[in-house]
């Protein structure tokens, strides 16, 4: 019986919270504006992907691949075009297929396996239009199967579906011209996937830190005493910052040190050992991303943790208590996983316009800074890091206003609804 | 006489150690904090301000320690302006706030030592850190996390490294609330000491007459923000022909009213 009202006093207390109310309104606002957007961009991405060509290499050319070609092309809706080399069709079309030499003499010994190559060009960080042009990829290769085994079995006169023939087509991805095996792309593309979660955690979690010792401070009165002191506003927020910063970096280490603990003592001694195909995953990311890439995504894993430190800073200096800032901020690392899974999903290309889009709002940066630099394109590079670091003295800058300001004692005040009480 | 005079010609006096004219703070919505308060207190003086609640004493004494700006007017303090220069206006002051605590995590001798270490290093850090122990009388409790301290224990720790601190100008807002007895009548004891021995001008706000009285030799009235009379305690329970400062604030908020 007595548990009711301490429940009701409990749920009462975060729902008639100004700041819990505004930060449920945000969330909603901000990602139902963001799945319109991501449901544009990939609808129009895959339309166009979908309707797309493909080249056609032939190394073989026999009777039978001719006819094997001739029914796939007429199944797919004349889709497949047949070109010179893999590099002309490429510049011609995203998806080139091989037939290699041995295709015939394979496609009659029942005892092979078919084998083709598949090469797909991919210019672009979504992973929509990524899967979609893969398994465009995979579905020529699978209708050449069949058509193999139709072939085979007009000619042969016999039921086609009697016809068992195994195909390996062995992929490869052309990512911003680079090329790499299928394997090393779907070991990239999910880097790079989990790369915008990880840094929005990284600065959520910083700005939840920053706006917590904040307003810790607050609810402690000390706060008040501190600024009477002598000592320059900057000064006490640069420090908050950089307390905040260093304990998301403790953090941080224990987390990745758990990690890693996790997996060793995960690993058994009977395990098998790495296939020819396995990658080494360490070695494969800085031959991919490259020295310059990896450096300018911790550079700006340090501007997202002093962007948000000023964030987390300038929030708890305006509330009243902890509860208030965390329901404020927690927000912040919703909205900054969505932007970057927005600049993932929308399949925007990486220009100068989306690097000023990840500078402004952090997170996706380095996903700017690993393509823009795959591509040698310095420009969006040096205009994305520019603009995230005029965004990073732009937060700092207000949050040194704000602490030079009433609303540091007195609380922020919105409408009628007071955040915190005047004394 | 003289203030009048120097209002007048627009010059100041350094021998104030504070000085305000027409300082008016009005909050968002309107609410008016003060309305054009002006006074002065003098170097080596404790001045007491007393009111009832929102009365404007807190808004004051923030203005003066450089917390909040008014909204018109000006302040000066040893003939530095706050507004202008409030850097350079703290370096001569410290603020007690009104329920001034301190941090939970610190033992109450790292929190000594940090507040004081924003204004002092090397040996003369130390040596404030030796007063200010010896104000706070905490003896082994310092060394324990602030977390376990009562409401008084705070108090005077917060009040010992404003002590300690030696400023010029002191402001302190209720100094003695939600303290007992024995503990406020300690902190009365180390005001007046310090403000003798030392020569620190004090500014403080209380509803405790008695203590103003005991503690001020000139008081400020406020009432709704304005300041409804000042004047040495003495001098305001004749005109008023009052037996204590209780019945003088008493008679001439009456007489506003």
């Amino acid at each position: 019986m007595s548990l009711t009202p301490l429940i009701i006093r409990e749920v009462k207390a975060f729902v008639k919270n100004p700041a819990f109310i505004m930060s449920i309104v945000l969330l909603f606002v901000f990602y139902g504006a963001l799945g319109r957007l991501i449901s544009t961009g990939v609808q129009t991405v895959v339309e166009e992907t979908l309707n797309v060509q493909v080249g056609v290499v032939v190394e073989d050319n026999s009777e039978f691949v001719n006819k094997v070609l001739s029914i796939a092309n007429e199944t797919s809706g004349g889709r497949l075009k047949l070109v010179g080399s893999v590099d002309s069709g490429l510049s011609m079309y995203e998806i080139v297929v091989v037939i290699p030499p041995d295709f015939t003499s394979r496609a009659m010994n029942l005892n092979e396996t078919l084998v083709l190559e598949s090469y797909t060009k991919i210019n672009t960080v979504s992973p929509v239009v990524s899967s979609a042009k893969t398994g465009i990829a995979m579905t020529i290769s699978e209708l050449i199967r069949k058509s193999v085994a139709f072939t085979i079995a007009v000619e042969n006169n016999i039921d086609p579906s009697l016809i068992e023939k195994p195909i390996v087509v062995n992929s490869t991805v052309e990512l911003y011209g680079k090329t790499m095996r299928m394997e090393e792309y779907t070991a990239f593309s999910s880097i790079l996937g989990i790369i915008p979660v990880i840094v929005a955690i990284i600065i959520g979690v910083n700005a939840m830190y920053a706006s917590q010792f904040t307003a810790t401070e607050k609810v402690e009165k000390a706060f008040e005493m501190l600024l009477a002191q002598p000592i320059p506003r900057r000064n006490v927020v640069f420090a908050k910052i950089i307390g905040s910063i260093v304990a998301s970096l403790l953090m941080g280490i224990a987390y990745f040190a758990g990690i890693l603990f996790m997996l060793s003592s995960a690993a058994t001694p009977s395990a098998p050992a790495p296939s020819e195909t396995s990658i080494n995953l360490a070695d494969f990311l800085y031959q991919t991303f490259g020295f310059e890439s990896i450096s300018i995504s911790i550079v700006s894993i340090v501007l997202g943790l002093v962007y948000s430190g000023a964030i987390g800073v300038t929030l708890g200096s305006i509330v009243s208590d902890e509860r208030i800032a965390g329901a404020l901020t927690t927000p912040i690392l919703f909205v900054f996983i969505g932007v970057g899974y927005a600049l993932l999903f929308i399949g925007l290309p990486i220009n100068v316009v989306t690097g000023v889009i990840a500078g402004v709002t952090i997170a996706p940066l380095p996903i700017v800074a690993v393509v823009s630099t795959m591509m040698g394109d310095t420009t969006t590079l040096a205009v994305s890091l520019l603009v995230a670091v005029v965004s990073t003295l732009s937060v700092m800058s207000i949050a040194v206003y704000v602490f030079n300001r009433d609303i540091v004692v007195l609380g922020l005040r919105i409408g009628r609804l007071k955040i915190r009480e005047r004394t | 006489m003289i203030v009048e005079l120097v209002l007048n010609i627009g010059v100041y006096m350094p021998e104030y150690a504070i000085l305000t004219r027409n300082l008016t703070k009005i909050y968002r919505g309107g609410n008016i904090g003060v309305n054009s308060l002006t006074f002065t207190v003098e170097e080596g003086e404790i001045y007491g301000l007393i009111g009832p609640n929102g009365s404007g004493k807190t808004t004051t004494l923030r203005i003066i320690a450089t917390l909040l700006k008014p909204t018109r007017g000006e302040v000066y303090v040893y003939g530095i302006d706050v507004v202008k220069n409030p850097l350079e206006a703290r370096r001569l002051m410290n603020y007690l706030p009104e329920e001034a605590g301190a941090y939970r995590d610190l033992s109450g001798l790292d929190f000594i030592r940090f507040m004081l270490s924003v204004r002092f290093s090397g040996r003369r850090l130390e040596e404030a850190v030796s007063e200010a122990i010896e104000i706070a009388d905490l003896g082994n409790d310092l060394k324990r996390p602030i977390r376990g301290y009562s409401k008084g224990m705070k108090r005077i720790l917060a009040l010992s490294t404003v002590l300690a601190s030696h400023p010029k100008l002191l402001i302190l807002d209720e100094p003695t609330s939600g303290l007992d007895v024995e503990r406020s009548i300690y902190v009365r004891k180390m005001i007046k000491r310090y403000n003798k021995e030392f020569g620190i001008t004090v500014l403080l706000s209380s509803h405790n007459m008695l203590e103003v009285e005991y503690l001020c030799r000139k008081v400020g009235i406020l009432y709704r923000g304005t300041l409804l009379r000042e004047g040495p305690v003495e001098e305001l329970k004749a005109r008023t022909n009052s037996v204590n400062l209780e019945e003088v604030f008493l008679k001439i908020k009456g007489e506003a009213a």
